[in-house]
């Protein structure tokens, strides 16, 4: 059951097979012409989402057109393991590949090649690329070169994770309170009984009050009172790729998040750490810390959605055959089809052989008497309304014309899995033959 | 060749986090044994994030405090605003 939903919720439904077929290759060809140009990662990750996000855009709206919360809850899942990637990275390369954390990365600007050049580092003659960092030669804690035993510079990735230029206050902010904070609340009201979902929020509200109490350091506490110092780098670029060297520090008077506040409550160096310096060198540094926040977040939220999504149906089946379980419900979406039609068109003719029932999920279509002697309007309906079924309780031909009125998106329920559904729901059929003895009675009276 | 020049000998592009990886582990034995100063922790602890010494003393952060209070109680209020409906209707048999 839940290998089914899962394969519904990423089967694309609205966007054309051919489409995601064009957009993948658009991705792969961005993918490989951007590392044969030899940009940096972060450039070529870029261009590789770029043809999928239109795609993801409209599909997850279907999505959330057709299965509302679960649907919701499946972008706030993807975002959390998203984000979780982020810090996945980050971490890896801080911890183990010698990354250095500056975030956002140094820019190769004018400013930053000069230093390079005045410092012998760089020719004069190479432009300054106006390209982030993607490596850095990790400062001491003077600000100058650190150096390994045999005396060679420890070079290494920006530890800022893929997308380094959004490692900054603004966008943890955004992500850990609108995304993670307010999501989860909302859609804990719609899903209060899911238990992974109330642990997730234990960790979303820490992380939360976190970022806040950062947030206001960075954006509210702004008096520059506090010695500190800036550090100064100079830019190499070697084609599109742009190292950053430290060429020591320079004291400044900063705010207090330059010194301190950056660290937040419970990290290293942190308020607790500044309190309580005995436990300071017990607590994590902050791109730990917030790495296992997330953890903590992710895990429950990804579990909490696969668990209610096995409870996915179709609204608009729903709203067509309302006196069906829920249990049926489930079990009858995964048969449905969409399809769409443009004004105008035929849907189904009258006198044709016939093997589907459709549901209207958007846009309005006429019903249409075509063998009387004038062509007539028997009927208009509207989404949430259903066509076609009664050549199936009559085993004969299409009994009218369907057309498209408006633009049209329909769920078709071939008659086979709609024979199971009514074999099922003996109630449901009974309104479904209800239904089919009034509108005959309207074609006999057309 | 200059330290600059061995430095850039290495930038190269897919090879930069084996070649980080391998500095971090040369580093950690060969520092540890040799002068007892971790380049290990070097490398975990980057130098820029390492707070100056004094810069912020315990009663910097204390006047912090009541901002850090407002900012609980503002979070605890709005989660609660919607944790309380959530928990009732868990509690109800309200679908």
């Amino acid at each position: 059951m839940t290998a089914q939903v899962m394969r519904n919720l990423a089967t694309f439904r609205r966007v054309p097979p051919r489409l995601v077929l064009g957009g993948a290759a658009a991705s792969a060809l961005l993918l490989v012409g951007m590392w044969a140009l030899g940009q940096p990662l972060y450039i070529i990750a870029l261009f590789a989402l770029l043809p999928w996000l239109p795609i993801i855009l409209f599909e997850s709206l279907w999505k959330v057109e057709h299965y509302n919360w679960i649907a919701i809850f499946a972008v706030l899942a993807f975002l959390q393991v998203a984000h979780l990637g982020e810090h996945v990275i980050q971490v890896t390369q801080i911890g183990l590949a010698s990354g250095t954390k500056v975030c956002p990365p140094p820019v190769d600007t004018p400013e930053n090649a000069a230093r390079a050049v005045a410092a012998g580092l760089r020719s004069p003659d190479v432009p300054a690329t106006n390209f982030s960092a993607s490596l850095v030669v990790m400062p001491s804690t003077d600000g100058i070169e650190l150096m390994d035993p045999f005396g060679n510079y420890i070079v290494g990735p920006v530890g800022c994770g893929v997308f380094g230029q959004l490692d900054i206050e603004i966008v943890h902010l955004i992500w850990g309170e609108i995304i993670g904070w307010l999501m989860t609340l909302l859609l804990l009201l719609k899903f209060p009984r899911s238990r992974w979902l109330w642990f997730a929020l234990i960790w979303v509200v820490i992380h939360a009050t976190e970022h806040l109490f950062i947030s206001y350091t960075y954006f509210i506490d702004r008096e520059a009172v506090f010695s500190g110092t800036q550090q100064i780098w100079a830019t190499l670029a070697e084609g599109n790729i742009v190292t950053a060297y430290p060429l020591g520090k320079e004291p400044a008077l900063v705010p207090f998040y330059d010194v301190a506040g950056k660290f937040g409550i419970a990290a290293r160096y942190g308020l607790l750490g500044s309190l309580f310096p005995q436990i300071n060198l017990y607590l994590p540094e902050r791109h730990y810390l917030h790495f296992f926040y997330n953890t903590l977040v992710t895990i429950p939220t990804v579990i909490g959605f696969v668990m209610v999504a096995r409870e996915m149906y179709d609204k608009y089946l729903a709203l067509a055959l309302p006196r069906l379980s829920k249990k049926q419900l489930i079990a009858a979406t995964p048969a449905l089809v969409p399809q769409t039609f443009r004004a105008g068109e035929t849907i189904i003719r009258q006198g044709d052989m016939a093997d589907t029932f459709y549901v209207l999920t958007r846009g309005i279509v006429e019903v249409i008497d075509e063998h009387a002697v004038t062509a007539r309007q028997l009927a208009r309906l509207e989404r949430g309304q259903f066509f076609g079924e009664m050549a199936f309780l009559q085993g004969g031909p299409r009994t009218a014309t369907v057309r498209a009125v408006t633009d049209v998106e329909v769920m078709k329920l071939d008659y086979a899995a709609f024979a199971d559904l009514m074999a099922e729901s003996e109630v449901s059929r009974r309104d479904i033959e209800a239904m089919a003895a009034r509108r005959a009675l309207a074609l006999a009276t057309s | 060749m200059q330290g600059h020049e061995k430095a850039m000998s290495r930038f190269v592009f897919f090879d930069f986090q084996l070649s980080g990886f391998s500095h971090t582990l040369r580093g950690m034995i060969v520092e540890e044994t040799m002068h007892g100063e971790s380049l290990f922790f070097a490398a975990l602890i980057p130098a820029l994030d390492t707070p100056i010494e004094n810069a912020v003393t315990q009663a910097d952060w204390l006047a912090r405090l009541p901002v850090l209070a407002v900012i609980v109680i503002i979070t605890l209020a709005l989660t609660a605003a919607f944790a309380i409906p959530a928990l009732r209707k868990a509690r109800s048999n309200q679908p």
